[in-house]
């Protein structure tokens, strides 16, 4: 049973919808602890079966290492969404927000994103790979427009629907003609099939918008904005995290499981694509004032860092982007955990709101603090040894070019998030600011995310377990 | 030089469109007047405008229906091979069905099928 974890998050899934129905409203504070748990139990399955090759239901699903470490960044990403996100749905929170609820829903459909990401990851044949695409984005795109009484909100999901529309359009049409060119929905057998001609490149065109939209490669990245701010915090949290894993996913289901013969002619691309990026984030987050919106665009430069393990196409490259896509969901978590306690707390979300925050709570200003700075890539913590890899993938495969614009992105990075850090710590508090509370959970989930941060940059065996076991799968 | 057709055809898919369009436009006569911009409703006189507000109960039915439209589309081909497929294709309508009748017991107790 090599899809026992994604059996259990179905299970899951579906006992949370029937619950919810037959519960009145005041006790449906259970669905999140039963998310939660299975989430949990799914994690716990996927670990106990540790890395393991398999084929199944006629070759269609497969789980391979670099698969488990996916579905363990799914799975990880959707726990700390749930933890983060019920104090707001539970209503355990200063200022209540119109229009949020249905909880038994939300986890329902959190789940079904969780579940559509992880079959992704092991999908072999064309069409579990679009479906289970579909299953990944579609309750996101429901999920941002969780707010329904909020304009924004409602104009996000919009937004969001449309442009994804356009985006999935373009990923059949282009698997659609891979398809045509091999006459097989396999991947391996399109793997064997495929021969250099305009069709194929025309195929890659546009898998490679489609990938671009879900990861906010640059010329695909105007959604990224709007819809970030308009979701709830929560729900920004996971599409940050969790929607910009699964189009990693793709991306690396195309270009290592197909196309690997090709991967290193388009080196030059990539490394365009990671440049723009990455220079494009940074210097619009820099006069950004909604932190959201901020968020957004520190998001698209760190999406920038993440496609250079692709360059060059060598095999160190992928170690590199698990690790670092593992930092950056407990990093961009740990953070989106101190703006959601936030805008829970007081209902605002300026980055001027901000100011003075190390006065009133200290320890969870010290907490976004580590955060902000882990995602700039300052020494010790981990962000800065999943740069370091990312880096030095793309200086061996001779794009120093790349390293250096991606070393003055770093620079620039740290100077926009400098500017929360300073709204924290040096511009005085407002003379009636108090010391806010925050919930058990919120706190637990926050501390937790700290340690692993720290921990992460510190001691090397979790690069170390990545690298060796991907390297063995790659070599057989 | 294998592409060349493709390109021919795409030339005349837009030549085919624009020139019904243009062509039409060139050659019919331009008398309107009120009756002929009524809209046509089946050569019945239209009552009041088409711009009225109705139940949003509506959407909800429609998209029930189509669910298990779908469905009953499903089940057809399923039940003509039922004997090549056996006992494996028995269970996997089974869940299929499942799956669809979660979907309507949800419906079902959130109060979709009431008409309000």
């Amino acid at each position: 049973m090599i899809f026992l974890p994604e059996l259990i998050v179905v299970v899951c899934a579906v006992a949370i919808l029937l619950t919810d129905l037959w519960l009145d409203e005041r006790r449906r504070v259970i669905l999140a602890p039963m998310a939660a748990i299975g989430l949990v139990v799914a994690m716990a399955s996927l670990i106990i079966s540790v890395p393991q090759n398999g084929l199944t239901l006629g070759g269609r699903f497969s789980v391979d290492p670099v698969g488990w470490w996916f579905k363990v960044f799914f799975l990880l990403s959707g726990l700390i969404t749930i933890l983060i996100s019920l104090d707001l749905l539970d209503g355990r929170v200063g200022v209540r927000m119109r229009g949020i609820g249905f909880r038994g829903e939300y986890y329902t459909v959190l789940l079904a994103t969780i579940l559509g990401m992880m079959v992704l990851v092991s999908a072999r044949d064309l069409i579990t790979l679009y479906v289970s695409l579909e299953l990944a984005t579609m309750p996101l795109f429901v999920l941002t427009a969780w707010r329904r009484d909020d304009a924004q909100s409602g104009e996000a999901g919009m937004k969001y629907v449309i442009f994804g529309a356009m985006a999935s359009a373009c990923m059949l049409y282009g698997l659609g003609l891979l398809y045509g060119l091999t006459g097989s929905t396999a991947l391996t057998a399109i793997d064997r099939q495929l021969a250099n001609m305009p069709a194929f490149w025309l195929a890659t065109a546009m898998l490679v918008a489609g990938i671009g939209f879900k990861l906010t490669i640059v010329p695909f990245h105007f959604w990224a904005a709007d819809v970030y701010q308009g979701a709830p915090a929560p729900v920004t949290a996971y599409l940050s995290v969790a929607s910009k894993g699964a189009g990693l996913a793709f991306a690396f289901q195309i270009l290592y499981r197909w196309m690997d013969g090709w991967i290193a002619d388009a080196a030059v691309g990539v490394a365009v694509f990671a440049a723009l990026t990455m220079t494009l984030g940074n210097t619009v987050a820099i006069v950004q004032h909604n932190i959201k919106r901020f968020m957004a665009f520190s998001a698209i430069s760190q999406a920038g860092y993440l496609v250079m393990g692709f360059v060059g196409g060598l095999p160190e490259g992928i170690p590199a982007m698990l690790f670092y896509l593992l930092v950056y969901a407990v990093t961009n978590l740990a953070v989106f955990a101190c703006i959601v306690w936030f805008s829970n707390q007081t209902g605002k979300e300026q980055i001027e709101d901000y100011r003075g925050l190390a006065r009133t709570n200290p320890l969870i200003a010290l907490t976004m603090m580590l955060g902000l700075f882990s995602l700039a890539g300052i020494p010790p913590l981990s962000g800065f040894v999943g740069k370091f890899f990312l880096f030095s993938v793309a200086s061996k495969a001779g794009f120093h070019w790349l390293v250096a614009v991606a070393a003055v992105n770093s620079t620039i990075s740290l100077y926009y998030y400098l500017r929360i850090v300073r709204q924290m710590y040096i511009e005085p508090a407002d003379k009636d600011s108090t010391r806010l509370p925050i919930t058990p959970t919120l706190a637990a989930t926050l501390m937790v995310l700290s340690a692993t941060q720290l921990l992460m940059g510190i001691i090397p065996s979790l690069y170390e377990t990545i690298s060796s076991q991907t390297l063995a799968w790659l070599a057989r | 030089m294998d592409y060349f057709f493709v390109l021919l055809f795409s030339g005349l898919a837009v030549l085919f469109i624009l020139g019904g369009i243009i062509l039409s436009y060139l050659i019919a006569p331009h008398r309107p007047n009120r009756i002929k911009n009524t809209p046509y409703e089946c050569g019945e006189i239209p009552l009041g405008s088409a711009w009225i507000q109705f139940n949003v109960g509506y959407y909800l039915f429609a998209l029930l229906f189509l669910i298990f439209d779908v469905e009953a589309a499903f089940l057809y081909p399923w039940a003509v091979i039922l004997r090549v497929v056996g006992f494996p294709g028995l269970l996997e309508v089974g869940i299929f069905l499942l799956v669809l009748i979660l979907g309507l017991i949800y419906a079902r107790k959130k109060g979709a099928l009431e008409w309000v």
